[in-house]
């Protein structure tokens, strides 16, 4: 973080001066954390402050609403104030505005990391960036990327995690984005959202946390995202899509080895695009990205030639080299209706002529619309020819029974529950005619090692 | 037998193959005339040309001949007329490439072909010079229709700039100035993949095997040479201003021991690559003029084919090998007809 006089801090929080000149180095929202030259807020009421740990330190301070215990050592170095969930949300207006950089906020059902992360790194070549570090979206994490905002900050760019109406808004007042990208949206957490509705508002969230103004990314084939009453807002909207007339129009879509190409159209003027990764979806990734960083001032041809050079992270439909000369499709970062789809396009395009297995964990947050979409999943096997289908728990086990109901044979369908048991099954399907798909989440018990035995 | 050269220069004097295709279709003992279009007659089946005797070239007519050595390109539009009217009743012995497009695209449809094709573009826009670079790290712009190396700009990612080689210039740029350079390129232009084929002392080379068919109708390498440019030119093709060199002592200088087995590999490939090429034609050639890069990894890479390549020093060989062929060609369309 940028080193601050405490006192600086204190007038940003209404509290009372202190005699001392102290430099902040470090700013820390919880008790557990403590350190020189630190500012605590006391935000984790139910923990205690280690005194042995507190003496050791000079200048840290420690913000908060509770009275003081008599034991207390270093009394002075207490800083009160009437509410200290307010007192770090002043804190956090105060230190963000102390920096000016643009700061881009990604949210969507899908395509939120890989987005976000095409965006910095392509910025990163020329430019001080600060963004989520892989899918760490969680509010947790927003201390930790607030703090590292400093002087030289000259971009954000934050994948919005959405499990709850209000996030979003919620994560605008930190970051205070000045663009906005909706990539898409599906069907996710609707555990906590309720309806569709619900959840396609927790979305819209995104406008009142522009404040209504900047610029608004929107994928223009997305039917979900119009539904989204757009009349308030007073920026711009912005579209992408490869179906309807959008401002960043993407065609000519063509899979090249592990590379995605096509033809971005703006303003009648074409540019080759050409991105590392597998499946259509990822044009979609990068029409938001490249409008993103168009309207942060980079040219796109400039865009273009650092997106060419993005390096993808693990396991988002990776491509790996199987046991038996087969095709492992690792999609195994995070799962939901939407992005099985996706994976199982990939799945269909790599799986041309080939036998093709589809592997599937658990979704988790779909709340009462589980069995609609698990149906919805068992019809999208069907549609793409899956020739076997495995799942990997009990919960799972539904879509084999929903894609029996459909008319996949039942010879054809596995349920395995133990990695032992899923191994030794693939070690018997898995050829070189053949390619699997493992599509779970890494919120399911060994999403990862269920891999290990094999992909060579 | 009677053999006619169909050229375009009047005086036989001026070109220089004239004199020793007659000279050695007079040692196989079959008659040779040198003619331009002027001088066909085809309601008569008659043509008025030259044939050489005691040191200069006499006048005289000749019925049509058994072959024709078509050597040159036409200009006029009557010539053309005359040119294309004779061919559909003479065997001719040369058939054209086509332009450098044609032939890259004769080359993708060969898988085999095909590996030795130099990653190419024609430029629609400067995101494909920069997704070529980004792929390739060095690559070649030059205009769709070069000349001598004119206007070929090599253009290498370093760590952390661009350098852009002219023939004249360095540059090094950062991406944005690379972009405004691109802009005001000429239009029209192609980028391909940069061959890395240097020899050990930085020289630019690049290897003109020379083919031809000979009496019996087969391909033979006449000559492989190698050529070698001069340092800090952007050069695609080394034609212009290039040092030769034997084939055999320049492989034993530049790759000692292991100079035997890439003269294999080397002299494999003429003949492969030759017959696999003709195949992709509808017509059949008598001469062929394949410039390869040799790279790093002993990869080779073909810049350019050509259907009339230039002389090099050894004309009596190649002029031997073009009448033999023309022989053997008018040979067969003899047994054609009598088998008609």
């Amino acid at each position: 973080m940028q080193k601050i006089n405490l006192n600086e801090i204190l007038k940003a929080l209404n509290a009372d001066h202190i005699d001392e000149n102290i430099m902040i180095h470090q700013v820390s929202d919880t008790i557990n954390k403590l350190g020189n030259h630190t500012l605590v807020f006391h935000l984790n009421k139910d923990e205690e402050i280690n005194q042995e740990e507190f003496k050791k330190y000079k200048s840290c301070y420690i913000v908060t609403d509770q009275p003081l215990i008599n034991n207390y050592i270093n009394k002075k170095n207490y800083i009160f104030v009437d509410n200290i969930t307010n007192a770090y949300k002043e804190f956090i207006s105060y230190y963000r505005n102390l920096f000016n950089p643009l700061v881009v906020a990604v949210t969507g059902t899908c395509g939120k990391t890989t987005t976000k992360e095409m965006i910095s790194q392509v910025l990163k070549n020329k430019y001080n960036v600060v963004h989520t570090i892989g899918s760490k979206n969680n509010i947790r994490f927003h201390h930790r990327y607030l703090m590292k905002f400093n002087d030289k900050t000259e971009y954000g760019v934050f994948e919005t995690a959405i499990t709850h109406p209000g996030h979003l808004i919620h994560n605008c007042e930190v970051f205070k984005p000045q663009i906005g990208i909706i990539t898409n949206i599906g069907i996710d957490h609707l555990n906590w959202c309720k309806t569709l509705d619900n959840y396609i508002r927790t979305k819209a969230e995104l406008l009142v946390g522009l404040k209504n103004k900047g610029h608004i990314i929107i994928n223009n084939d997305d039917e979900n995202i119009k539904k989204i009453d757009f009349s308030n807002y007073e920026g711009k909207i912005i579209t992408f899509g490869t179906n309807n007339k959008s401002d960043y129009f993407g065609k000519d879509i063509r899979q090249i080895d592990n590379n995605v190409t096509f033809t971005l159209v703006k303003n009648n003027r074409e540019y080759n695009v050409e991105v590392p990764g597998n499946g259509s979806h990822n044009v979609y990734n990068a029409l938001a990205a490249l409008a993103s960083l168009d309207i942060l001032g980079m040219s796109l041809e400039q865009a273009i030639y650092y997106l060419s050079k993005y390096k993808p992270i693990r396991s988002h439909t990776e491509i790996k080299k199987g046991i038996n000369k087969s095709i492992i499709i690792d999609d195994t970062w995070s799962s939901n209706p939407t992005s099985v789809r996706a994976a199982l396009e990939v799945l269909t395009n790599i799986g041309k002529n080939k036998t093709k297995i589809a592997v599937l964990g658990k979704i988790s947050y779909l709340g009462k619309f589980k069995k609609e979409l698990y149906k919805q999943i068992a019809k999208d096997i069907i549609s793409n020819n899956v020739n076997v289908l495995i799942t990997i728990d009990e919960d799972a086990k539904k879509i084999g029974k929903y894609a029996n109901d459909l008319g996949m044979m039942p010879t054809n369908i596995f349920a395995t529950k133990t990695k032992k048991e899923l191994t030794s099954l693939l070690k018997k399907l898995l050829n070189q005619n053949a390619v699997a798909l493992f599509k779970t989440s890494m919120l399911d018990k060994n999403s990862q090692e269920n891999l290990t035995e094999v992909i060579i | 037998m009677l053999i006619g050269m169909l050229h375009n220069r009047k005086d036989p004097n001026k070109v220089s193959r004239a004199y020793l295709y007659s000279a050695i279709a007079n040692q196989e003992k079959v008659g040779f005339f040198y003619f331009t279009t002027k001088g066909v007659d085809f309601k008569n089946k008659l043509i008025k040309g030259k044939y050489y005797e005691q040191g200069i070239w006499k006048d005289k007519t000749f019925p049509f001949p058994d072959v024709v050595i078509n050597s040159a390109n036409q200009k006029t539009k009557t010539q053309k007329q005359i040119y294309y009217k004779l061919e559909t009743m003479i065997p001719y012995t040369s058939y054209p490439v086509g332009s450098k497009t044609f032939v890259y695209s004769k080359l993708k449809k060969s898988k085999y072909l095909e590996q030795f094709l130099i990653p190419y573009k024609v430029v629609k826009n400067n995101t494909d010079i920069l997704l070529f670079l980004s792929k390739y790290n060095k690559v070649i712009v030059k205009p769709v229709r070069g000349h001598h190396g004119d206007n070929v700009v090599k253009i290498e990612e370093k760590n952390d700039y661009f350098e852009v080689i002219e023939k004249d210039n360095i540059y090094q740029f950062d991406l944005i100035k690379l972009i405004d350079y691109l802009d005001n390129l000429p239009k029209n232009k192609v980028v391909q993949k940069f061959i890395d084929s240097s020899i050990s002392s930085g020289e630019p080379f690049d290897f003109r095997l020379h083919l031809q068919k000979g009496k019996n109708g087969e391909w033979n390498i006449t000559i492989i040479v190698p050529r070698i440019g001069s340092k800090n030119r952007v050069i695609t093709n080394i034609s212009q201003g290039s040092q030769m060199m034997e084939f055999i002592k320049f492989l034993r200088k530049e790759y000692r021991g292991d100079a035997r087995n890439i003269q294999k590999q080397i002299e494999t490939f003429a003949i492969d690559f030759t017959y696999e090429f003709e195949k992709q034609y509808p017509y059949n050639f008598d001469e062929l003029g394949i410039d390869i890069g040799f790279d790093k990894d002993k990869n080779i890479w073909v810049y350019e084919v050509n259907w009339r390549p230039g002389q090099i020093f050894i004309e009596v060989i190649t002029a031997r090998n073009a009448i033999n062929y023309a022989i053997y060609l008018a040979k067969e369309r003899r047994n054609e007809n009598a088998k008609n």
